[in-house]
């Protein structure tokens, strides 16, 4: 049975593994079959910023985990404008191709789904 | 005046846990949930502890005797309810969270999970989502 999931991504790439686990967890779920969306949300709109540099951390970057959504065709992917908004990051040009959503669409979104992940 | 009957619907729940024992609330809140529902004869199929949630499955643990035992709730409500207590194995490796098996893999002196207590990995969680009509996170 294939079921509409929403990942809801909402810390910073490297204050804590939240960001990394919650990418690895949507991933593991694409590969299962299901319906994947996912949203970057409050601080995890961070993770989308260009130019990461991880290796300073000795971690291994969000950026690179990012790119590999697409080969596990995890296309739906969603930015909260209002958390960008409140960060003065309406401008940034994000790493991957991301849907910007409203309150109004973020509802939408929240809707259509048969379980919610909150990481 | 009309009968009016009172149905109860089961629910098959699932739950996955974010945050460490004695860290914040999010763990004791996720138990009492548990609890709560199981006493409403709801089914909780599966806890899943992921992320910072592995480490309520340290059996080295030791609050003061004061303090709730959360290792121990869990531990009960697995044998008086046969709720599935599945451990992310990614994450649990990662913060010293190891059954035998694991400890001997990687040549440790000694372990720190045990049954009923199950190391998994997230198709655990996938499969609880697919099968359960409410999937509840507790943690962040």
């Amino acid at each position: 049975m294939q079921k509409k999931l929403l990942f809801i991504s909402h810390k910073t790439p490297y204050g804590s593994f939240a960001a990394k686990e919650t990418l690895d967890a949507a991933l593991a779920s694409a590969a299962f079959g299901q319906d994947i969306s996912l949203l970057f949300k409050g601080d995890g709109v961070y993770q989308l910023l260009p130019q990461q540099n991880s290796s300073l951390l000795k971690r291994k970057s969000i950026g690179a985990i990012l790119g590999a959504l697409e080969l596990y065709e995890v296309n739906k992917v969603f930015i909260c404008e209002q958390s960008l908004l409140s960060r003065g990051l309406e401008n940034i040009k994000p790493l991957i191709k991301v849907h910007v959503l409203n309150n109004l669409s973020l509802q939408v979104l929240f809707s259509e789904q048969d379980h919610i992940l909150s990481f | 005046m009309g009968l009016f009957l009172f149905i109860t619907q089961v629910m098959i729940f699932s739950v996955s846990i974010l945050s460490a024992p004695y860290t914040d609330q999010a763990a004791f809140s996720a138990y009492k949930f548990v609890e709560a529902a199981l006493s409403k004869k709801h089914e909780v199929r599966r806890i899943f502890f992921y992320g910072e949630g592995v480490l309520n499955a340290n059996h080295l643990n030791t609050p003061p005797q004061d303090e709730i035992n959360l290792y121990e709730a869990w531990k009960e409500l697995a044998s008086s309810h046969q709720v599935e207590l599945i451990v992310c194995i990614a994450s649990a490796l990662r913060r010293g969270v190891l059954d035998e098996d694991e400890a001997k893999r990687y040549e440790k002196d000694g372990h720190s999970m045990q049954a009923p207590f199950i190391l998994s990995g997230l198709g655990q969680l996938m499969d609880a989502a697919i099968e359960s009509d409410r999937l509840i996170t507790f943690g962040s």
